[in-house]
């Protein structure tokens, strides 16, 4: 990283004191929305109180000069992701925003709680669901539900996955309502992505303010890549202590590329594509200079219907023929699991308080957003109903695809979206638009509010691992909700910062 | 080391040798059409193309400007300089576990610049200062790989790209210019060509050198025998044969196990050929039989790495 200010420049800035007007001039509140930085005008919250300050004291330009350093810096270092549906190989740059975001110790630590709590849950679901199926019987969930979810692999039934892990990494969605509390939104639970841009954000933000990161006791994250090896290092199937680690990723035009190389980098395990793994006799190997070398745990970064051209989708060119035999042989392990994605569909969703109960008898302590299942006669009535107020959702997709949002639609698109719950009502969820929190951003030269959410990235090996904070996305466009980088989203680094 | 990782690596070097020494050739050639030289624009143009074993384009005319943008900044043209560079970095994307931060961030400095409208327009108003630009970065990139990477297989996968494209370069570039400059009937004499000379000199970075070697007297003898076959001078066809071979041999050593002695058989073969020639009877012969078989080497070579170390045979990876 190159660091774009010097320490003293950043503190050289103290003297210039009162500065005619403050960047926070006409910044606007709304009641039905949580700020996360104001109280009120002009009155910050406690864990804000001193970077409001020194924001203040610094002149204006002085914070445009250091959003465009940070914005070369993640350029020249190619931290970019594929935008598809354009020319081949168009990369662009994830907007970042200087100011960080806040949370409070007291906060992070109820929050981890409920995260340790969620993903025990969802692994002892997955094991149920490919195994006696005990939930299905005792009617908590209908069994219609699973077995028409495209993401349901009969091909796990009837083995066990090693150390009853299905889901290894996993990235939750988190919103902030309005009187303050976090609530789930959805579990990523298949190859969940954001993790590089935690921890680039954090480099790059240490760089382009040194002395105002310093003073806030900011609780680190660079351990992740450490987390992450030790975590799939537990995973391996023949408990080895040093056994061969791959990253496998569909390669260099994936949007998530810059992510793969930068985790296999902080790893020090191969980076590898399809092309570079064979299987033979049910055991992986990769072509190396010197042969071929046994690989014995993938962190894979590849969907389910790519990952194995034997069992899977015959198309698939990014897989390697022949690897899910070799994983049921228990020769290699992959981390997640395959058929996680039965466990994040949007209308199991709706049943994750339910698992946390029948499992682990606990009072869920993070809670869901009301969920309508198009499914239920009773609920598909509401969603058509109330279009207009809805957030209609497809179970399946992701990355802020296939989503109705109801006040900001127009008529025809809600015609649309009718017609096709009634068509095929399993495939589709409703919920309350949602007056998530806002946060201060720095668009065109002055502070403005911004929708933001919070992706924690949780790791489950012997035992549960979270690093602080995780990756805040921000929605730039004023007003919008959609906070994906593939709908124009950006990202802000996140401290969680000791009371 | 992963086979498509030794691939990532040759290429990404092959490629950046192949820039820079266009870069090169076509400064001193547009420094040389500011003199009045006899043989026409396009007749020089011919001659770069061919340097750079390329076919003449259909719909490029062969004047200044547009055959200037279409060897360094036409995305269309696969072989120019910002193709190149992109290839290089295509390469270089592949490797971030395995080169350094610096390296990459050089690189993909010099790929995001080429591609900025404000430098294209630099290639009208001066492309000389344009191309020294290029090579600067390049060489930039070069020292950060000598200081930064590990001695190990990465290093030795970048030398061995880096000295085969280079040893096939200059003795195109060489073998080109002999074709339209050598007057072998007139006893070799330089006569009215003197700068031209020159030019393929300081295109192969090596006037300097040669002078201080040789004096400035150039005779096209010396200047092939310096070019193809000394051994200390790093852009000689020679010199990088022999790194070749030694590459070829580090490399065997780096992975001991069932691989056929072919790389190592063919890189010595050419090495020896540079090492123990004659110029005399090189000139005597034939001059460009000569060169072609320098290529066809350094062909033979490339596909013994490859079914050595790359796209080897899998049957007989199982079955040791």
């Amino acid at each position: 990283m190159s660091t774009v200010k010097t320490e003293k420049s950043d503190v050289s800035q103290k003297q210039s004191q009162e500065s005619s007007h403050s960047a926070f001039d006409s910044y606007p509140l709304d009641k039905g929305i949580y700020d996360e930085m104001f109280v009120e005008e002009g009155s910050p919250r406690k864990a804000y109180k001193l970077l409001h300050r020194r924001l203040r004291e610094l002149p204006h330009e002085d914070i445009k000069n250091r959003q465009q350093a940070a914005d070369t810096a993640f350029l020249h270092q190619g931290i970019t992701f594929a935008v598809y549906g354009r020319k081949e190989g168009t990369e662009k740059i994830i907007p970042f925003d200087l100011l960080p975001r806040i949370i409070t110790g007291a906060e992070w630590d109820h929050m981890e709680k409920g995260l340790t709590q969620r993903i025990t849950a969802l692994n002892l679901f997955l094991k149920d669901i490919y195994g006696p199926c005990k939930i299905i019987a005792d009617k908590i969930i209908p069994a219609e539900l699973i077995y028409t979810c495209p993401q349901y692999r009969r091909e796990m039934r009837g083995w066990r996955v090693r150390r009853d892990i299905y889901v290894s990494i996993c990235g939750s969605d988190m919103l902030r309502m309005p009187d303050g509390s976090f609530v789930i939104l959805e579990d990523n639970l298949r190859v969940p992505s954001g993790v590089s841009y935690m921890l680039t954000n954090r480099q790059v933000m240490k760089n382009t303010f040194p002395g105002i990161f310093r003073n806030h006791h900011v609780r680190p994250i660079d351990h992740y890549g450490q987390s992450l090896l030790t975590t799939l290092r537990e995973l391996s199937p023949l408990g080895r202590s040093e056994p061969t680690i791959v990253l496998l990723t569909p390669g260099i035009f994936n949007s998530a590329y810059f992510e793969h190389s930068f985790l296999a980098w902080q790893m020090g395990i191969p980076l590898v594509q399809g092309q570079d793994l064979i299987v033979h006799d049910n055991v992986v190997f990769m072509k190396t200079t010197a042969g071929l070398k046994r690989v014995e745990t993938i962190y894979r970064r590849i969907d389910d219907d790519f990952i194995d051209p034997v069992a899977f989708r015959e198309d698939s060119l990014l897989g390697v023929p022949g690897l899910f035999n070799a994983y049921r042989a228990g020769n290699v392990n992959l981390a997640n699991a395959l058929g996680t994605g039965i466990a994040d569909d949007k209308a199991i969703y709706a049943y994750v308080p339910d698992m946390i109960r029948y499992y682990l008898k606990e009072e869920p302590i993070l809670h869901n957003v009301e969920t309508y299942l198009c499914v239920r006669d009773k609920d598909r009535q509401h969603v058509l109903a109330n279009l207009d107020k809805l957030v209609v959702k497809a179970v399946g997709e992701s990355g802020g695809y296939g989503m109705l949002i109801g006040p900001q639609s127009t008529a025809a698109q809600r015609a649309e979206f009718a017609d096709k719950i009634k068509s095929n009502p399993r495939n589709y969820i409703a919920q309350p638009t949602l007056s998530f929190s806002r946060s201060p951003c720095f668009v065109d030269g002055k502070m403005e509010p911004r929708h933001i959410d919070l992706r924690p990235f949780i790791l489950f090996g012997e035992k549960v691992r979270i690093v602080p904070g995780g990756l805040t996305r921000v929605a730039f466009t004023r007003g919008s909700l959609v906070v994906n980088s593939s709908q124009g989203g950006g990202s802000k680094d996140t401290w969680v910062v000791n009371d | 080391m992963l086979s498509r990782v030794a691939d990532n690596l040759y290429w990404m070097a092959r490629y950046l040798e192949r820039a820079e020494r266009s870069a090169r050739l076509l400064g001193v050639q547009l420094h040389l059409m500011l003199d009045h030289t006899p043989g026409s624009e396009e007749e020089r143009w011919k001659r770069i193309l061919e340097s750079l074993s390329l076919t003449v384009p259909k719909d490029v005319p062969l004047e200044t400007g547009p055959m200037s943008y279409y060897l360094t900044l036409d995305p269309e043209n696969a072989s120019s300089i910002l193709s190149s560079i992109s290839a290089a970095r295509q390469n270089a994307r592949q490797l971030r576990d395995h080169i350094s931060s610096e390296m990459w961030s050089q690189l993909n400095r010099l790929h995001l610049r080429l591609r900025e409208p404000a430098f294209a327009s630099i290639l009208n108003t001066d492309p000389n200062e344009l191309l020294r630009q290029i090579v600067d970065s390049i060489t930039l990139f070069n020292g950060l790989t000598h200081t930064t990477i590990n001695r190990g297989e990465s290093w030795q996968f970048i030398l061995i790209g880096r000295h085969l494209e280079r040893a096939s370069l200059v003795s195109t570039f060489t073998s080109t210019h002999f074709r339209t400059f050598y007057k072998k009937k007139e006893g070799g004499a330089v006569g009215e060509n003197f700068m031209e000379w020159v030019g393929l000199l300081k295109a192969c970075s090596a006037f300097e050198s040669f002078c201080n070697h040789h004096t400035a007297d150039i005779q096209p003898k010396l200047v092939a025998e310096y070019l193809l076959l000394e051994p200390e001078f790093p852009q000689a066809a020679c010199f990088a044969a022999l790194a070749v071979n030694e590459s070829a041999r580090r490399i065997a050593e780096l992975n001991e196990g069932p691989h056929s002695p072919l790389l190592m058989r063919r890189a010595g073969k050419l090495a020896s050929m540079l090492r123990y020639a004659e110029i005399d009877d090189v000139l005597a012969d034939d001059l460009h039989a000569f060169a072609a078989s320098i290529e066809a080497h350094c062909d033979l070579i490339h596909a013994a790495l490859y079914s050595s170390y790359i796209t080897f045979p899998l049957e007989s990876a199982i079955a040791a």
